[in-house]
């Protein structure tokens, strides 16, 4: 693996009793799309805050090709951001705002011309040049913001929930756009956002933060398929969380009580002994109803229907287990849903199921 | 699920009455509506200020205002030298009141709004204090500094400085440039507050994140951005120090330092010449719309609060516009 | 693994010398003193024992305080005063929130001018409302002290109403911007008349704005000059008591009286503050 373009080193900031970041340690790897996840508090936006040099660590380094950089004042990294409401300046032409990072480095005035012209043409705002940012729509504010951050080639670039201001519709398209943008000039994005599908679709590798630490990293398939915490599960994407007791564990094989029914698991990296509380994460899309062969690779759970809800590509069946617990499952379209009330079973492949320890805090009460 | 939700049953018949009249006409109910405040502005400021303006074109004969419409007094204002003069001395006075305010004001606004953080309420609300404090009481205090007798000639006279007593520090044009900066300094600072409060951090940070330094920062960012508050500051120090005239009489001596407003204030007094004294009152009048209107009109094209995300600028301007009432 | 645990290393926050910060410092405590010290110089010298004000200072003295007790001019001018805001108050406030409701929520052909109109005061020099106010009442044959002793006049009562008015209107008008006129709908809609959601709904959300207003009106009415001057009948007001003494010279009197109303106005920008202060909650 090459050397990381920026490493975090044990940050920690606090703002008075609260700490908004715990201790944080973190490589990125040079050209990758990495994106900081969490909800608000989380310490997502503490921590981008920190690499522009907004706010400084009360602890910790960062690192920029080696280099320590948290003293150095905003101006001095050769770091940019593309801002939550695009802090675009009111006074000034988009041209103008494109342009301000290059004159403020004294950049050769043609060369000035030039780039921003290129940048404008990047994100196909050249033919608004002129315009000042209020007559520009919020999607439109939102390229210039990305131009003027882009121009300047920076080693890296920030982006603090871009596009959170904009509407779905547009959200969606500018989600591609952006990806392909990161492709194609290639600069490292570190990319804060609090929506999940965002972030399963656009990065490289997710950070998923919790209370200003790191719940856990990955790829968007591992954080999807292998979360490693109930909190990541929740999270990201929905899903089914059984709780159960170890009563045998035998090479990968887990077997749980649900206290009215008994079910098989995979242990994965989790180590587990008999007797241990554990929680079981279950996709509803891994979930299928009464399936017409019967195989003996599935677990089996009966529930009836409490609720259904037509949501287009998929049917949600809300079940109703008897210990009191929801479970959900998608149903895809076409199949004919049952009716409400009925008895139904639940079935899932084993190795679908995954197996998630205690939070510790849980553990302990 | 039971009674909560149950929907009550068509109602046979709605009884309307006289108000419901009313209530379905808009234009009745904006006219019973603004009937009182439009009577009273119409009665209590629009008649007395057409009738300053008619009174201008009256005659004066033998002491007695007769009701014939005349140019008279205006060709006496333009054609004596001495009020034209006037004019041109009390809007120098003013102007140097104006950009003394203004570099008092606008460090001291920066500081509140970008370097303050705690206590930044109540550090405002002591350059506010003194507006709310007689009028009287402020410019008297320089009388007491500056006078022959007073403190400062006390101070340099102990340490030896000067012998004897100055004359020249009261009663001259530089007293009532300095107790007039004393007075309008808050008025001018409100504005220029008002602005740089509204501007984002994150207009800053983006600024420092694209390699400005402080300064290129200051000057390309937060002083454009806040021309619109130096432009209403100034205004207000400009208007209100032009016709002030109790502090001229207080301070400037009764000759050496005469505004227009003290030239009106002789005029309806002791020279009882009242359509020569609302003629100047109109070309005050006349000064002061035309300013008013240059300045909104830089105050409009300038300002950008509704990008920056903020909001309620108007609003502000009125509420600053209120506050600046307090030298009336 | 990427992520790892990494020594850690204490960054101290950085506080290089900061000349620029210095300087706008020491520029605000000057302002500061310069808008204050003047201020102090009055009110010190209220405790000054000598009748002539000079240096150096000889602390200790409440015999202009009690000077002031027994001027029966000053009291009988202060009661004037106290008189004439609170007549002002009641009808500015009277006229001016119905006034602000007009501005926010009526559309009429010449709105416009209405607005402007009521905001002239608040724009043009003080003197040049006195002398039209002046005109106009010397034209209707109004005598300036009609009304006294009732009242210290009427036309210096209306003078001062018509002036002040805008101050409320000003004040109302922008907290009813402010106002999220759905929750006058709701009220509507849970079967208040206008009557009912103006007293439920719409004044709380500007109770506190009338009343700084008020607040406003009350200590600008004690404070005018410029239209009081012309409009004022046989009772003078405190600050026309004030600048008559003025024109007679220095008096030590006058020092004491200027530190009994700045005490009183700091009292008032408590109350004020406090009120801008619930606002925000």
């Amino acid at each position: 693996m090459p050397p990381p373009i920026l490493e975090l080193r044990n940050l920690t900031r606090r703002f008075g009793e609260f700490t908004a970041l715990d201790g944080v340690s973190l490589e990125i790897a040079a050209g990758e799309f990495l994106t900081l996840l969490g909800a608000s508090g989380s310490g997502k936006t503490t921590t981008l805050r920190l690499i522009a040099g907004f706010d400084r660590p009360d602890r910790g380094s960062i690192l920029m090709d080696g280099q320590d950089i948290a003293g150095l004042p905003p101006f001095k990294r050769n770091i940019n951001t593309v801002f939550q409401q695009y802090a675009l300046f009111p006074h000034m032409s988009v041209r103008d705002n494109v342009g301000y990072g290059l004159r403020m480095r004294h950049v050769p005035k043609p060369d000035i011309a030039r780039r921003v012209s290129e940048a404008l043409d990047m994100v196909q705002m050249a033919h608004l040049e002129a315009r000042a940012p209020r007559q520009l729509s919020g999607g439109q504010q939102q390229r210039v913001a990305l131009a003027r951050a882009l121009v300047n080639r920076p080693r890296v670039l920030l982006l603090d929930e871009p596009l959170g201001a904009l509407d779905l519709k547009l959200r969606k398209e500018m989600q591609l756009e952006l990806k392909h943008l990161q492709a194609l000039v290639g600069i490292t994005f570190i990319y804060v956002t609090h929506d999940q599908e965002e972030a399963l679709t656009m990065s490289d590798r997710i950070v998923v933060m919790r209370q200003g630490r790191i719940e856990q990293i990955g790829t968007s398939r591992e954080i999807y398929t292998q979360p490693r915490s109930r909190y990541v599960a929740g999270f990201i994407g929905e899903t089914n969380l059984l709780k159960g007791r170890v009563t045998r564990h035998s090479g990968d094989q887990v077997s749980l009580d649900l206290g009215d029914s008994q079910i098989r698991a995979r242990a994965g990296e989790v180590t587990v002994s008999p007797g241990q509380v554990v929680w079981l994460s279950v996709r509803p899309e891994s979930l299928t109803m009464n399936p017409v062969a019967s195989s003996a690779e599935l677990n089996r759970l009966a529930g009836d229907v409490a609720d259904i809800v037509y949501a287009g590509s998929t049917t949600r069946i809300h079940l109703a287990l008897p210990g009191g617990e929801r479970m959900v499952v998608h149903e895809e379209a076409g199949r004919v849903p049952p009716n409400v009330g009925a008895r139904v079973t639940a079935t899932w492949p084993v190795e679908s199921g995954v197996l998630l320890p205690q939070d510790p805090e849980e553990a302990a009460s | 699920m039971t009674q909560v939700s149950a929907p009550t049953p068509a109602s046979p018949h709605i009884r309307r009455t006289p108000l419901d009249y009313i209530r379905a006409r808009p234009r009745l109910k904006t006219f019973i509506g603004s009937a009182v405040p439009v009577g009273w502005v119409t009665v209590l400021l629009l008649i007395p200020y057409v009738l300053l303006l008619v009174q201008s074109f009256w005659k004066l004969e033998n002491g007695t205002i007769t009701h014939q419409l005349t140019l008279d007094n205006y060709r006496r204002l333009f054609g004596t030298a001495l009020y034209p003069d006037t004019i041109l001395f009390s809007a120098g006075i003013a102007l140097r009141v104006t950009l003394f305010s203004l570099l008092l004001a606008y460090p001291l606004a920066y500081l509140l709004a970008f370097k303050v953080k705690r206590h930044r309420n109540l550090m405002y609300m002591a350059v506010i204090i003194p507006l709310w404090v007689s009028y009287l009481v402020r410019a008297y205090a320089w009388k007491i500094i500056l006078g022959q007798e007073g403190i400062l000639n006390g101070l340099l006279l102990s340490i030896g400085v000067i012998q004897e007593p100055l004359t020249v520090l009261l009663y001259s044009k530089w007293a009532l440039i300095i107790a007039l900066t004393h007075i309008y300094t808050p008025f001018t600072l409100m504005p220029i507050f008002a602005v740089l409060e509204a501007i984002p951090a994150s207009l800053r940070e983006a600024s420092q994140d694209l390699y400005a330094s402080r300064w290129q920062t200051f000057r390309r960012i937060i002083l454009p951005l806040s021309i619109p508050g130096v432009v209403a500051g100034c205004t207000f120090a400009f208007v209100l120090s032009m016709g002030d005239f109790l502090a001229p009489q207080l301070l400037g001596g009764n000759d050496s330092a005469l505004m227009v407003s003290n030239l009106v204030w002789s005029l309806f007094g002791v020279a009882y010449n009242w359509p020569l004294g609302a003629a100047v009152s109109v070309v005050m009048l006349a000064l002061t719309m035309v300013l008013l209107w240059l300045a909104n009109t830089i105050e409009k094209r300038m300002s950008y609060s509704g990008t920056m995300h903020q909001g309620g600028g108007e609003a502000d301007r009125k509420n600053i516009m209120a506050s600046r009432a307090g030298a009336l | 693994m990427i992520a790892r645990a990494a020594p850690s290393t204490p960054i101290h926050r950085r506080q290089s010398p900061d000349w620029v910060s210095a300087g706008l410092w020491s520029v605000g405590v000057g302002v500061f003193l310069f808008i204050y010290l003047p201020l102090l110089v009055v009110v010190v010298y209220a405790f000054h024992d000598s009748s002539i004000i000079a240096w150096p200072l000889k602390l200790g003295t409440l015999r202009w305080f009690s000077t002031l007790a027994h001027d029966r001019g000053m009291i009988d001018a202060a009661l004037a005063s106290f008189k004439l805001a609170i007549l002002t108050v009641m009808i500015s406030v009277t006229i001016g929130v119905p006034g602000a409701f007009v501005l926010d929520r009526m559309e009429f052909p010449g709105k416009e001018a209405f607005r402007r109109m009521v905001l002239l005061p608040l724009i043009l020099p003080g003197i040049i409302t006195g002398v039209a106010l002046l005109t106009y009442f010397s034209l209707l044959k109004v005598s300036l002290s009609s009304g006294f002793p009732f009242v210290p006049g009427w036309p210096v009562v209306l003078g001062h109403s018509a002036a002040l008015t805008s101050i409320v209107v000003t004040q109302v008008f922008a907290r009813l911007q402010r106002v999220d006129r759905s929750q006058e709908e709701a009220s509507q809609d849970l079967y208040a008349s206008e009557w009912k959601t103006f007293w439920f709904v719409t004044l709380p959300n500007i109770r506190t704005a009338v009343l700084g207003a008020a607040l406003l009106v009350f200590t600008l009415s004690l404070d005018e000059i410029a239209v009081t001057f012309f409009l004022i009948g046989r009772q003078n007001t405190l600050p026309l008591q004030i600048w008559g003494q003025l024109r007679r010279g220095i008096t030590p009197e006058v020092n004491a009286i200027a530190t009994v109303i700045f005490a009183l106005s700091v009292g008032v920008i408590v109350i004020w503050a406090r009120l801008m202060k619930q606002d925000e909650r």
